[in-house]
């Protein structure tokens, strides 16, 4: 990623660096415990992250997501970038349900623990949301934030970035 | 200056997948023959360069590793960029006039055709000469990234001079009007192999290695200084060779490693800022290329003051191509062929694939290994002078990259059964 001079650009980087970093906690976790075995949730530490992971990921697809799709993707279509933009909002609808599922999960499991058959499902659905929701910053991050540097003019950026910070 | 296609893909600067995957494809392919062609001539390479010697190397040059590169810009440029490539239909005409161009030069070099040689060397050089205008159309004007456009337009000008240097070598195969050729030849291979290459690999590398790994752009100031100390040893190793004077070789060469120390550094700052830990097998690859682009300079200077003994420019250049970017190359197609594969391959239900499932990580790993050790073996036959560990090694390159080809089959096999599951 490239020197990011918008306002706009640095706070989407920012929750990008937030969401990486739980996204690779959570991560390093299921590859340790693999899918074969439940963990033991009366581990606080454990407890603290998969509460993370729910409210993080829920954060992301509601707040994150949303102003990309409601404010910053029709101005940089105005901006004529609607290529990119159709691009991202796909993935967006990929992500989403998957990252609604693993919060969902992540809140029942708070509740009740995990069965084995319910921490194997969590395991699967959690590596594939990591990896899809890495994918999806990579791309954010190489092209999305070059093209609100690049497109979006200051007034309109100090607008959005209002916006975000108020989200 | 072009027409604008308009069945470029409604993505805007994404081109259909046929455009940069044909390249590939074919890079792929061009690999295999490349070290078949040197086991063949695994004899002729103790006693120096011979035509066998020089098909192998401009089956890696041109078919390989130009192949790629143009592939990889056409497609990963106009997005760092943010300007579309001028025309999908250009694009395409580069890949028709680069194939049989090689084939040509490279049958022509074989079989002592000296006419069919230049024949295929004018269409190289027509094609490389179309991606070039293609290459500066969609760099002018560009403001963003000026350590990656500045290197790019490095590579741009020493490709200008690398197609001037080559047709003039390849018609002369024909036609025979050179007097002396040796010079010209020396600053065609270094202005193709550090100028045109090795400046694109950097400029994408400051691209590519900060988004494969999530971390943050190197600096820009010593990463421009480095650009200019770049071009500068490019002019120093053009005159030097054209002249005949290898002091300002050598001096191109010390500024080489100083060029090489800069990017090291940027490189490995990149990987230690990054935010992604699991970085891939990929980067096996990178790392290694990052310590065979000194060695080859290493190994100039040495051949240089003579002393590699009489093989010494056949190990520089082995280390050069087949070390440093070959191996470079081979790491990023590897990565950036899922990378693109991934968005253009939806299911019936809308869903692009995950990254992991198309990657198929046992071939490369076999690739690598086989890789290293073809190195290894052609580079201590050329030492020694022995044909047949040279040979040897030529056999493991092969199968490595058959391993490579097994990997673009599985991904693109995979890809298929993602597009017809629901």
């Amino acid at each position: 990623m490239f020197g990011i001079t918008s306002k706009t650009g640095q706070l989407l980087h920012q929750d990008h660096l937030n969401t990486i970093a739980t996204l690779q906690k959570m991560e390093e976790f299921l590859v340790k415990q693999t899918s074969k075995r439940p963990p033991d949730l009366a581990d606080e530490a454990l407890r603290r992250l998969i509460k993370d992971l729910a409210t993080g990921i829920d954060d992301e697809i509601t707040r994150h997501f949303g102003f990309e799709e409601g404010h910053l993707f029709p101005a940089l279509a105005e901006a004529g970038e609607s290529g990119m933009t159709d691009f991202l909002m796909s993935e967006h609808a990929t992500i989403r349900p998957i990252a609604q599922d693993i919060g969902r999960r992540s809140r029942e499991a708070l509740e009740k623990g995990f069965t084995p058959e319910s921490w194997a499902e969590y395991h699967t659905i959690g590596m594939e949301m990591i990896e899809r929701e890495v994918f999806h910053i990579q791309k954010e991050e190489m092209g999305l934030l070059a093209a609100v540097n690049a497109l979006i003019d200051a007034d309109t950026d100090a607008k959005l970035s209002m916006i975000f910070a108020g989200a | 200056m072009f027409p604008v296609d308009p069945s470029q893909n409604a993505r805007g600067r994404l081109l259909p997948p046929s455009v940069p995957f044909r390249f590939f494809a074919t890079a792929m392919v061009f690999q295999i023959v490349a070290w078949a062609v040197l086991a063949v001539y695994a004899g002729d390479t103790v006693g120096g360069i011979s035509w066998g010697v020089l098909a192998a190397l401009h089956l890696i040059t041109l078919g390989v590793l130009a192949m790629t590169a143009i592939g990889a810009t056409y497609q990963l440029l106009p997005v760092a960029t943010k300007r579309p490539v001028r025309s999908p239909l250009l694009c395409t005409l580069t890949y028709w006039l680069l194939t049989p161009g090689v084939l040509l030069l490279i049958g022509g070099l074989l079989g002592g055709q000296g006419m069919v040689a230049a024949l295929g060397g004018a269409l190289a050089g027509a094609a490389l000469s179309l991606y070039l205008i293609l290459l500066v159309d969609n760099l002018l004007n560009v403001k963003e990234m000026p350590v990656v456009i500045v290197h790019i337009w490095g590579a741009a000008a020493a490709l200008l001079a690398t197609i001037g240097l080559g047709i003039a070598l390849a018609l002369n195969l024909g036609l025979g009007y050179l007097p002396d050729r040796a010079g010209l030849l020396q600053a065609h291979a270094l202005l193709a192999t550090y100028g045109f290459m090795g400046m694109m690999s950097m400029g994408l590398s400051h691209v590519l290695i900060p988004m494969f790994a999530l971390a943050p752009a190197a600096e820009t100031r010593p990463n421009l200084i480095g650009a200019g100390l770049a071009m500068a040893a490019l002019l120093l190793a053009g005159l030097g060779s054209v002249l005949h004077l290898d002091a300002l070789v050598a001096l191109a060469a010390l500024l080489g490693l100083a060029v090489a120390a800069i990017y090291g550094r940027a490189m490995v700052g990149i990987v230690k800022k990054r935010m992604r830990k699991q970085l891939g097998f990929f980067f096996t690859h990178l790392r290694l290329a990052w310590i065979l682009l000194p060695a080859s300079l290493a190994a100039g200077l040495l051949a240089l003051a003579g002393l590699l003994g009489e093989r010494g420019p056949l190990i520089f250049g082995f280390l050069l191509v087949f070390g440093w970017l070959l191996t470079f190359l081979t790491g990023t197609l590897s990565r950036i062929m899922p990378f693109l594969a991934s968005m253009h391959t939806v299911s019936q239900s809308g869903r692009t694939p995950l990254l992991s499932a198309l990657m198929a990580e046992r071939p490369l790993r076999i690739q690598f290994g086989l890789h290293l050790g073809a190195l290894l073996l052609v580079l201590g036959g050329l030492a020694g002078g022995w044909a047949d560990v040279i040979r040897l090694g030529a056999l493991l390159g092969i199968g490595g990259a058959v391993a490579l080809a097994g990997y673009g089959i599985e991904l693109w096999r995979r890809c298929l059964a993602h597009i017809r599951s629901a």
